[in-house]
């Protein structure tokens, strides 16, 4: 498929991705083509059941079981976001905040996942696998949006195929071929080969009205979805608005009412932590996130905020230039990867609000069904953790390989305007000089032309080691192949250094589209086995931490904010996930 | 001469400073490593090679360079600064963005001018008293205080501390009170520099024009001391003032910059530093030619001030 | 009771370097309608001592003591808004320089009418229609013209006359006439004191007019008080200082009255400066200038005395004093000079000083 190669745009890397999240510029994988859905066989995601999904796959909001009398209805919920909102068209749009405010807020998708990456019937009440490449879906009848429009099968084939050429192509045209209406309410989709992630990933595949579609509106002026909220207005680079949508699909379950109990969403747009962190104190705003890591301790200290925090989908890692000797050599690679004191880095530099990254796969990926405790353990054993004795061992081995002594000369480059970014490369730096083994040479870079260096034509020239951050979901195929398959090599994102392993892209490609593997969990379990061995060993790349999504509202007005680990589905998913049981309501006698 | 001579004489003096900044602001695009298509697309290794083509000739990038200038300074005079590939019309940008610039600005201007012009006056009739030294010590932490930091420490005291100010700019319109109330923290971070600077200023014309004969004159003519300085001293101090105070706008305006991204205020300053994160480089430009433009104004404005204030100018 | 009577005036500067001794210990009257001219050299202490009757002495400058009485009233003792509305009012002041003591900013006219409207409460049109009048008095053409003209537009003499016409908005009992002439030619310097002379004449003023040069006094004033670092050394009617100085620094100033005619620099004057008021030469402030010094001379500081009966001429009526040794038979020599006067009188003649060396002059 020649589109593969280009499915993620470089828009993707992290700029800045602290202990506070996936902030900005990631288009998340909850909503591109890198998801997967988890395992639609499974029993408790049976999508022919009711809109109700069994709770008990819901851990995250188990602290505050919501009593739906004790809901109070109504309130403006007022949101301070770091961003500005810079597109308002799904197919092009391209950053996170975009998403949280109008993709998954405004716009549905034919399914919706829940906390664990789960998929649930969403604009689809069911649907049926035919065969590797056919999928049937079935549209929940009676579905308006908020033009009044119904919602019918032709306009889920055009919404899909409205993604043609677009920015965001790959959201859709990395499986799908071409659909027929069979009815006003079933669709049936061909796709171009199997995929593991599709299912999921139509979560963030908005459906559009036919006013959208036939151009009678322009989405960038006006949204039109079927989401629990509606556009209200948007002044740029200040303030957005949306309000509840009283004819919602949803009727109501036991633990969630039938339309959201916030009545209004206001946007604040403040981009400087500091002021956006004061507004969280004064309670001008109620809710923020991506504040800078040495104030979340004080922030989840006090009475006055509640802090909720999940392991996130971000990572941070570091490419080696294997087009250059002798870093073409695995031992020598191994090493350094060991010489990354990430204990120190978590402490240090994120204060604790971030997650380690020993193995490859953050435990987002469904890490506990891919690689087992004990295989975890075995491969931590074998290869993993910081340690220098080991890591100058294989360093040592490696350059007597290579006929080179120590120490090596070697070039560290970072973007200057992530303090954190910056902060742990200097850490792994001084870790990679002490060893004796390296001169290290650190050299910063301003974000956009640094974007153009590492991503750009040409960045395998460089020798030198990248550092950088990059966004990924719930499927352990976004860990891996962005930096790591031969198709990802760039320009694009982010096979930095042209790594090339036949080993490796077999075991990616398996993964994810072979017929026999892609839907069948244990033999997926397998191929990321064997993937991780390898790339412990190889360690083209070196992952340095995985990210935590991390909210604060203020304690006692927002009542049942959970955080998703998604940051693009963070606001929908805090205040009101009808699949997940999630609830969120104002304390109209708070402050 | 007459005033009106002497206005229409200084008004086409604008016209070669206009053509300077207007070449200036022109080049950025020109000054740009790489292919400037490239650059305003995002370095998108994706991008689509059609919108490549449609703006390599929105910006006539196939004719040479002067016609390009030409064409651009043409579009320029009608208000059109170009269709940006990031966020779209850039004169509708601009508009949208202006008025809570200008509203900061004129806001903070006037405030340094309210607080300055006082304490210039209090400090040098006081001159060497214990008035005249706090001044001088305010003043020297008002010039050395960066922006960000006060804005920062402000919103911290003023607005977390003591609950005075709200910490993000009220839902109304631009010129109600409660706007102009939240305002006011930003615009004293505004003209705290320019305040300062312009008190020293005003205090010193002041000093010198206090030992001017003419003074002993009034003094003589059995003024009172307040008609003495507030009618004879202070306009001839003014003139040195009106000089500082037009060369403060480019300090206001970028002083916008840091302020507005402090204050979550949607201006142009903001605007600008999206702008630059995001290379949209058709937003910069017009925003420095903007910024240009009101500065050379600003010492036009200047200059007519001046003249009304000093018969002498004309001659 | 005379206009003004100053007695045992003392105004001291307190400067970085030390205190100076500004004025110390003069005395004078002034009686209505009568011209009295203060002469010395710059830093004489003429200036101070108008200023002072104006209350205008500014910081570091303090009148330590002394009395100034105008109509019986000692200035000295009022409060500020007092003393304000007799400045300019009933005493007003022309200053040396009319450009600098003419505000540029604002019309000349407006700077004449702003006194007359504080001083005599006239409303904006009256005090426009009295302050043209003043400028047509003092002879500016199209004075209704000129009313908005700005400082800078006039001449130099022009200037001087609506400073004048300024001064004599409000009919003032006194004018403090500061060197008024200094700053313009020949020509027009005499058209000015002509024109004060005649207004003072016409109004009823009495002129204080404070000069460096004896020939602008000899065509002006009644009585003359010469000045020496601070002090009066010598007091007389305008006659007897032209026709029998009797002080070695009045026959020094005479002698650098310009004849006539005559190219030499018009202030050529006696040989060396004034001496540093901070610390005054011992004894006679003016020995180490003085061609008839004694030993004598460096040791005692003359009082003012009648010279001719010797007896102390210090107080406010003295009509005749001088203050040198000579005539309190301390000196061992003659002042030996002579002076010849040309003409018919001290008002147009032409006067030659003519020294006779005598005693040592060796000090």
């Amino acid at each position: 498929m020649p589109r593969t190669d280009r499915d993620i745009n470089r828009r993707e890397i992290l700029q800045g991705m602290g202990a506070a999240g996936v902030v900005g510029l990631a288009g998340c994988i909850g909503d591109d083509d890198d998801e997967i859905e988890d395992d639609d066989t499974d029993d408790d995601t049976d999508p022919g059941t009711d809109d109700d999904t069994d709770p008990g796959t819901d851990d995250d909001t188990d602290e505050e079981e919501t009593d739906l009398d004790e809901i109070h209805d109504g309130g403006e919920l007022v949101i301070g976001l770091a961003e500005n909102i810079a597109d308002f068209d799904p197919v092009s749009m391209n950053d996170t905040t975009s998403g949280m405010t109008v993709r998954t807020l405004l716009y549905e998708g034919l399914t919706a996942i829940d906390f664990e990456g789960d998929p649930h019937p969403g604009l689809a009440e069911d649907w049926e696998q035919i065969d590797d490449t056919t999928f049937e879906f079935y549209l929940r009848e009676g579905v308006q949006f908020h033009n009044g429009e119904e919602l019918h099968a032709e306009q889920v084939k055009r919404s899909f195929e409205r993604y043609e050429g677009e920015l965001r192509e790959p959201d859709v045209y990395e499986w799908y071929e071409d659909s027929e209406v069979v009815d006003d309410h079933t669709l049936e989709v061909h796709l171009s080969q199997p995929d593991a992630t599709m299912i999921t990933g139509l979560a963030g595949v908005p459906i559009l009205p036919d006013e959208l579609l036939d151009g009678d509106t322009d989405p960038d002026e006006h949204p039109i979805g079927t989401g629990a909220y509606q556009f209200e207005e948007f002044e740029d680079g200040d303030v957005f608005r949306a309000s509840r949508f009283e004819d919602h699909w949803f009727e109501g379950s036991d633990s969630v009412p039938e339309t959201p109990p916030i009545e209004e969403i206001t946007c604040q747009i403040i981009r400087e932590d500091a002021s956006r962190s004061s507004a969280l104190q004064t309670g001008d705003v109620h809710h923020s996130f991506g504040l800078a890591s040495d104030t979340l301790d004080d922030f989840d200290a006090s009475d006055e905020f509640d802090l909720t925090s999940t392991p996130a989908g971000g990572y941070e890692f570091m490419s080696y230039p294997v087009q250059f000797e002798p870093w073409d050599n695995a031992n020598i690679r191994a090493g350094v990867d060991r010489l990354i004191p990430r204990p120190i880095i978590i402490e240090e530099v994120y204060h604790g609000w971030a997650e380690r990254s020993d193995l490859p796969f953050a435990e987002i990926s469904g890490m506990d069904e891919f690689i087992p405790d004990d295989f975890r353990e075995e491969m931590f054993e074998e290869y993993g953790g910081y340690d220098i004795d080991e890591a100058v061992e294989l360093i040592e081995e490696g350059f007597d390989e290579e006929g080179i002594d120590a120490p090596l000369d070697v070039n560290l480059v970072v973007n200057a305007d992530n303090d954190d970014r910056v902060q742990w490369t200097e850490l792994v730096a001084e870790s990679m000089e002490q060893s004796g083994m390296f001169d290290v040479e650190l050299e910063t870079f301003e974000w956009t032309e640094y974007v153009a260096r590492v991503t750009g034509p040409g960045s395998e020239e460089n020798n030198e080691i990248v550092t950088i951050g990059l966004s990924a979901g719930f499927d352990p195929d976004s860990f891996i192949r962005a930096t790591m398959y031969t198709g990802r090599q760039t320009p694009g994102c982010c096979n930095i250094h042209h790594y090339s392993n036949d080993e490796l892209d077999d075991l990616i490609e398996t993964g994810r589209h072979d017929p026999d593997v892609a839907f069948d969990t244990d033999a997926r379990a397998e191929v990321y086995q064997e993937a991780t061995e390898l790339i412990m060993q190889e360690a083209p790349v070196s992952f340095t931490q995985f990210g935590t999504e991390i909210d604060i509202v203020r304690a006692g007005e927002v009542h049942g904010w959970e955080t998703h680990p998604i940051n693009s589905y963070k606001i929908i998913k805090g205040i009101y996930a009808p699949e997940s049981d999630q609830v969120a309501w104002l304390d109209p006698d708070a402050a | 001469m007459s005033l009106r001579r002497y206005v229409i004489k200084r008004l086409l003096m604008v016209i070669p400073v206009l053509f300077g900044v207007s070449v200036i602001t022109f080049s950025i695009m020109q000054l740009v490593p790489g292919d400037i298509v490239d650059v305003l697309l995002g370095m998108d290794p994706n991008a689509d090679p059609e919108a490549a083509e449609r703006l390599r000739q929105e910006l006539h990038l196939d004719r040479p360079i002067w016609e390009q200038y030409l064409l651009w300074l043409a579009g320029v005079l009608q208000l059109d600064f170009g269709f940006s590939p990031i966020t779209g019309d850039v004169s509708e940008t601009i508009v949208t963005r202006l008025p809570a610039t200008i509203l900061l600005g004129a806001m903070g201007w006037v405030i340094a001018l309210v607080l300055a012009i006082p304490a210039g006056v209090y400090a040098a009739v006081n001159k060497d008293e214990l008035a005249d030294d706090v001044s001088r010590i305010a003043a020297l932490f008002g010039i050395a205080t960066p922006n960000f930091w006060l804005g920062l420490m402000l919103l911290l005291v003023f607005s977390l501390w003591l609950g005075w100010f709200p910490s993000i700019p009220p839902d109304v319109s631009l010129l109600h009170p409660s706007m102009l109330w939240y305002l006011l923290l930003p615009a004293i971070t505004l003209g705290t520099a320019s305040t300062a600077l312009l008190m020293r200023i005003m205090r010193s014309s002041m000093v010198e024009e206090l030992n001017k004969e003419y003074v002993r004159t009034a003094r003589a003519k059995g003024l009172p001391e307040r008609t003495v300085v507030l009618k004879h001293v202070l306009r001839n101090s003014l003139i040195s003032v009106v000089t500082v105070a037009a060369l403060m706008t480019a300090s206001i305006v970028d002083g916008a910059v840091v302020i507005e991204v402090v204050f979550s205020w949607p201006g142009l300053g903001e605007q600008l530093i999206t702008a630059i994160g995001q290379r949209d480089l058709l937003v910069v430009q017009g925003i420095v030619l903007l910024v240009g433009v009101s500065i050379v104004i600003a010492n036009l404005l200047a200059d007519l001030v001046y003249a009304w204030l000093d018969p002498r100018i004309r001659y | 009771m005379a206009l003004l009577e100053v007695e045992d005036l003392e105004v001291r500067f307190y400067t970085e370097d030390g205190v100076v001794n500004a004025v110390d210990g003069v005395s004078y009257r002034i009686e209505r309608g009568e011209k009295f001219g203060v002469v010395g050299e710059s830093g004489a202490g003429k200036s101070v001592t108008a200023l002072s009757v104006m209350r205008l002495i500014d910081n570091p400058g303090q009148i330590e003591g002394g009395e100034i009485r105008f109509k019986g009233e000692n200035l000295l003792d009022m409060d500020e808004e007092e003393i304000r509305s007799i400045r300019g009012s009933e005493i007003a002041m022309v200053f040396q320089d009319a450009q600098t003591a003419l505000n540029p900013v604002y019309s000349v006219g407006e700077q004449i009418a702003e006194a007359i409207r504080l001083h005599l409460g006239y409303d904006d049109e009256a005090a426009r229609d009295r302050t043209i009048e003043m400028l047509e008095r003092v002879g500016i053409p199209d004075p209704a013209d000129r009313y908005s003209d700005y400082p800078h537009q006039f001449s130099g003499g022009m200037q001087q006359r609506a400073v004048i016409a300024m001064a004599l908005s409000c009919d003032p009992d006194l004018l403090i006439c500061d060197e008024p002439t200094t700053a313009l030619d020949v020509t027009i310097e005499a058209q000015i004191l002509e024109l004060l002379d005649e207004l003072a004449d016409e109004f009823g003023t009495a002129i204080q007019l404070i000069t460096h040069d004896l020939g602008v006094v000899a065509e002006t004033c009644d009585r003359v008080m010469v000045m020496y670092a601070g002090k009066p050394v010598e007091k007389a009617p305008v006659e007897d200082i032209y026709y029998d100085p009797k002080m070695p620094y009045t026959v020094g100033l005479m002698s650098s009255i310009p004849r006539i005619g005559d190219e030499r620099d018009r202030l050529q004057t006696i040989p060396g400066t004034m001496p540093d008021l901070i610390q005054l030469p011992p004894g006679c402030s003016f020995h180490p200038r003085c061609p008839y010094a004694e030993e004598v001379c460096t040791q005692i500081e003359p009082p003012l005395v009648d010279p001719e009966t010797g007896e102390p001429a210090e107080g406010v009526d003295a009509e005749r004093g001088a203050a040198c040794l000579a005539y309190t038979g301390d000196l061992q020599n003659e002042l030996g000079y002579e002076v010849h006067v040309e003409g018919e009188s001290h008002r147009s003649a032409v006067r030659d000083v003519e020294e006779i060396t005598g005693g040592d002059t060796d000090v």
